[in-house]
């Protein structure tokens, strides 16, 4: 038998497969672990919501959130890491990482069996809304993604009333079936942040797997588009959604939607510094890729026409109240 | 002057003439001292005011300005207000004309020759990102222990106004315009010129150094700027600043260090339908533990209902403890117009040194706005904000509702048009401080239904400052048939008659605003066709509907 000290180090080592079988080696409900890429600037809104309302949430098993700082210096919690129901854990690669990056390195570390959710800092969840997310899981066994739905703001996007199926899904409060992640091997961490999300949705579908919206499943998210973005400079959202963009068509249709998609960029209104500064960290990533060939070729999306697509700049989805 | 600190005076003239004008006025009108500078660059006058000056506080004025008989005594207000508001060690310039902060909207509190309107009262110092130079009053310890100065080659008329503000909350330091320094302002001046000044290449390069914004903000219009965007980059060591996120950050700082004001949220509710109430208590949560440091978030639960309730309020301590509750008596003798009664017993039991803010129990409140309030809350001003519509379907005992769209925003700029007999915000836009809701219930009798918003804010505006910014601080739900709108509007239309009919005969409105609103507003007059059109399209989509 293992003494109490050298148990607890014996379980600190070993607590991902472990979680499952604590007590009298009777199977118990897996951990639910929530992953949320964040930095000290995050830290505030962390604690006054998302840990919060993990605390409240209704009708699930422990949870377990692991802060991945994203900076990769310094530490950026220093609240209690226990409270009720709630296990906090911080995790650090130790160099600055993208949004993707940050995800995948969570996911290596806490080998999460069945499933997981990914979680912005700034989220509110409603009580049930996790209970949800794992109901319309287990009603759809082929669902790789999950999503929860943003309020106020609903994202303007489309999706079937009847069976939930959207053509992608937002990271916002998401998710994630671990073996279709270990499958696609994670998010592509070319996209170093936004995008990444739209990317994982069309690799589940072109996979065989199902992305579904759960409105049932609320999550409070004052966006900064709606809310805190103002007019006097430019953010990073505008950057690289517009850098993914172009790399997202790349990616999925090629160098003729590639070169379309440049034009497409280049004909909007930003100014001639910004779309310089745009295109040189789209080369960077061009001489960065290995091949110059797309990585998903062929026609396999030709069927797919209704889920993987591109409206417009920015735009992979039609206005849903429109 | 008041002997606890020293203020000198100084004028900068572009003429003989006015330099001797400038200096007589000291002795005619009793200003003081005055010492005028001719000619040379106002930016090197005041970095050698700041330099030099041997008084606590200077007042520096540029061309043709008339300082009311009694400066003194204005600017002893200034300073005490700024003291209280800010604290003597945290504020750098006051001037009388600026861009405010958050709403980035121009406030004035000077007459020129080319804007003769006469301005409002400020209420209290309001913090501004940007100041016209024609008067500042400057804070010289502080500018000098935290070493604010106008760099040295920086020239114009317009830029210490823009610089000296953005030098002093790059070191901590808040400005702000207040109309105790109104003056009269005969001064040329060319705004274009100004504006050019502000454009010149040394300018911009001082700016892109700084700060990462692509556009500013300044008296005389936006100015853009084609700056880098280095910062966006992956693992970028920009450090230059947001500079509007910065200021709201300094401000943010400044008024943790203050006491909290109380602001109640004051929830209008028939407790028969909890589930909505949910969402509200939700999102005050999050508004209270986003603010709590700044606000002291109290909620008040007023019944509207016509009978007493028969749903317990229990539920609400135990689901939602960390929220402090006041739950007023339901009154059902004073209950043949629930909503004006729901309104009276919660001012009744509210603190006349708090604030109140108005939400139905379908609304909700924006949390990350809160902490952006305290600079805006006076005792004196009515405070009133933007509002986003959201058509929304709710069903059965839901706690969200299943279909949400924003469709619009109620904009807090409107709210001029409830002269013109229209409300053009709804209640959850307005914050009145709760004594002149104690004192406007005490002097009205408010019998109706509908309109009491409308009533409320009618009566407060025509006697206090209005502060209207375009911060959204609430959603309002619109759910299909339950809106008045879509009812008989009967008992809408004998209630707004006597409100109306009450403010109209306790005479707090103005006549002259009247007669002026009548002189500028268009005849709306209709010809009885497009009427009858517009009457049986309204009738048809209503059976439509049914």
């Amino acid at each position: 038998m293992l003494g109490g000290v050298r148990w607890a180090r014996f379980y600190r080592a070993h607590r991902c497969w472990l979680s499952p079988f604590i007590g009298n080696g009777e199977l118990v409900s897996e951990t639910i672990s929530i992953f949320c890429s964040a930095s000290s600037k995050e830290v505030e809104k962390l604690r006054a919501w998302l840990i919060p309302s993990l605390c409240n949430q209704k009708n699930v098993p422990e949870i377990c959130l692991y802060l991945v700082n994203y900076t990769g210096m310094d530490s950026i919690y220093d609240g209690p890491t226990r409270i009720g129901n709630l296990r906090i854990e911080e995790l650090s690669k130790g160099v600055p990482c993208g949004f993707g990056e940050a995800h995948n390195f969570a996911y290596s570390k806490a080998e999460p069996k069945d499933f997981f959710i990914i979680a912005n800092p700034d989220v509110y969840c409603h009580q049930f809304c996790i209970s949800e997310l794992m109901s319309t899981r287990a009603a759809n066994p082929d669902a790789a993604l999950v999503e929860a739905r943003q309020q106020p703001f609903e994202h303007p996007k489309e999706y079937d009333e009847s069976t939930g199926y959207t053509p992608w899904a937002s990271g916002f409060f998401l998710l994630i079936d671990s073996s279709f992640f270990r499958q696609v091997g994670g998010f592509d961490e070319n996209f170093w942040m936004y995008c990444e999300d739209v990317d994982l949705s069309w690799r589940a579908w072109l996979n065989g797997f199902k992305v579904v919206y759960c409105p049932r499943a609320v999550g409070y998210h004052f966006t900064g588009a709606h809310f805190e973005y103002k007019a006097h400079r430019y953010y990073l959202e505008n950057f690289w959604t517009a850098r993914n963009f172009i790399y997202l068509a790349y990616k999925y249709w090629g160098e003729r939607a590639e070169r379309k998609a440049i034009a497409k960029f280049l004909r909007r209104s930003y100014p001639a510094n910004f779309k310089q500064e745009v295109m040189k960290s789209y080369e960077q990533l061009k001489r960065d890729l290995p091949g110059r060939a797309p990585l998903i070729g062929g026609n396999i999306h030709r069927k797919l026409s209704d889920k993987v697509k591109i409206t417009g700049f920015n735009l992979y989805h039609r206005e849903r109240f429109s | 002057m008041d002997s606890k600190y020293s203020v000198s005076l100084y004028r900068f003239v572009y003429s003989g003439k006015l330099k001797s004008a400038a200096l007589e006025s000291g002795e005619k009108y009793g200003f003081g001292p005055i010492e005028a500078v001719r000619g040379g660059d106002y930016c090197k006058l005041i970095n050698s005011i700041i330099e030099n000056c041997t008084s606590d506080y200077a007042l520096v004025s540029r061309g043709k300005i008339f300082w009311p008989v009694g400066i003194g005594s204005a600017v002893d207000s200034a300073i005490e207000a700024a003291n209280e508001e800010f604290g003597a060690t945290r504020w750098a310039v006051i001037g009388n004309c600026g861009i405010e902060f958050i709403s980035h909207r121009k406030v004035q509190y000077l007459q020129t020759r080319f804007c003769k309107i006469i301005p409002p009262c400020s209420g209290k110092p309001r913090p501004v990102t940007a100041l016209d130079g024609n008067t500042l009053l400057l804070n010289i310890r502080n500018l000098r222990e935290r070493s604010v100065r106008i760099p040295d080659d920086l020239r114009g008329l317009s830029v210490p106004g823009l610089v000296l503000v953005m030098e002093g909350y790059r070191r901590g330091l808040v400005s702000a315009a207040d109309s105790a320094l109104y003056v009269f302002d005969q001064t040329d001046v060319d705004e274009y010129s100004c504006k050019a000044e502000s454009s010149k290449s040394k300018f911009r390069k001082y700016w892109s150094a700084t700060f990462l914004n692509k556009s500013i903000d300044t008296v005389y219009g936006a100015i853009k700027l084609d700056n880098s965007v280095e910062h966006l980059r992956k693992n970028s060591d920009d450090t230059r600043l947001d500079y509007y996120s910065h200021v709201a950050s300094v401000i943010k700082d400044l008024y943790r260090s203050k006491p909290k004001p109380t602001l109640n949220i004051v929830v209008r509710t028939r407790l028969e339908r909890p589930n909505r109430l949910r969402r509200l208590l939700d999102t005050v949560r999050m508004a209270d533990s986003f603010s709590r440091d700044m606000l002291d978030l109290k909620v008040v639960l007023a019944a509207n209902n016509l009978a007493p309730s028969t749903v317990g309020t229990d539920w609400i301590s135990a689901d939602y403890p960390d929220i402090e509750f006041t739950i007023p008596r339901e009154n059902p003798s004073r209950g043949s117009y629930p909503r004006v009664c729901a309104i009276k017993s919660a001012v009744d039991c509210i603190d006349a040194d708090s604030f109140v803010w108005f939400v139905d129990d379908d609304d909700f409140v924006y949390p990350e706005s809160l902490p952006y309030l305290p600079p805006f809350l006076s005792r004196k001003t009515v405070f009133v904000g933007d509002s986003a519509i959201f058509d929304e379907e709710w069903s059965g005992e839901d706690t969200f509702p299943i279909k949400s769209r924003k469709v619009g925003i109620y904009k807090s700029d409107d709210y001029q048009e409830c002269v013109l007999g229209e409300n053009p915000i709804p209640f959850c836009s307005v914050i009145y401080p709760a004594a002149m809701l104690k004192d406007i219930c005490s002097r009205f009798t408010l019998t109706g239904d509908y309109c009491e918003d409308y009533a409320l804010f009618l009566i407060a505006s025509s006697s206090a400052t209005v502060i209207n910014v375009p911060l959204l601080i609430a959603g309002v739900s619109r759910h299909g048939g339950t809106t008045v709108s879509q009812k008989d509007r009967t008992h809408w239309n004998y209630s707004y008659a006597s409100f109306v009919s009450e403010i109209v005969r306790s005479g707090v409105f103005p006549s002259w605003a009247a007669d002026h609103l009548r002189k500028i507003t268009p005849r709306k007059q209709k010809s009885s066709l497009s009427r009858r059109i517009k009457h049986f399209l309204r009738r048809m989509s209503n059976m439509v509907r049914i």
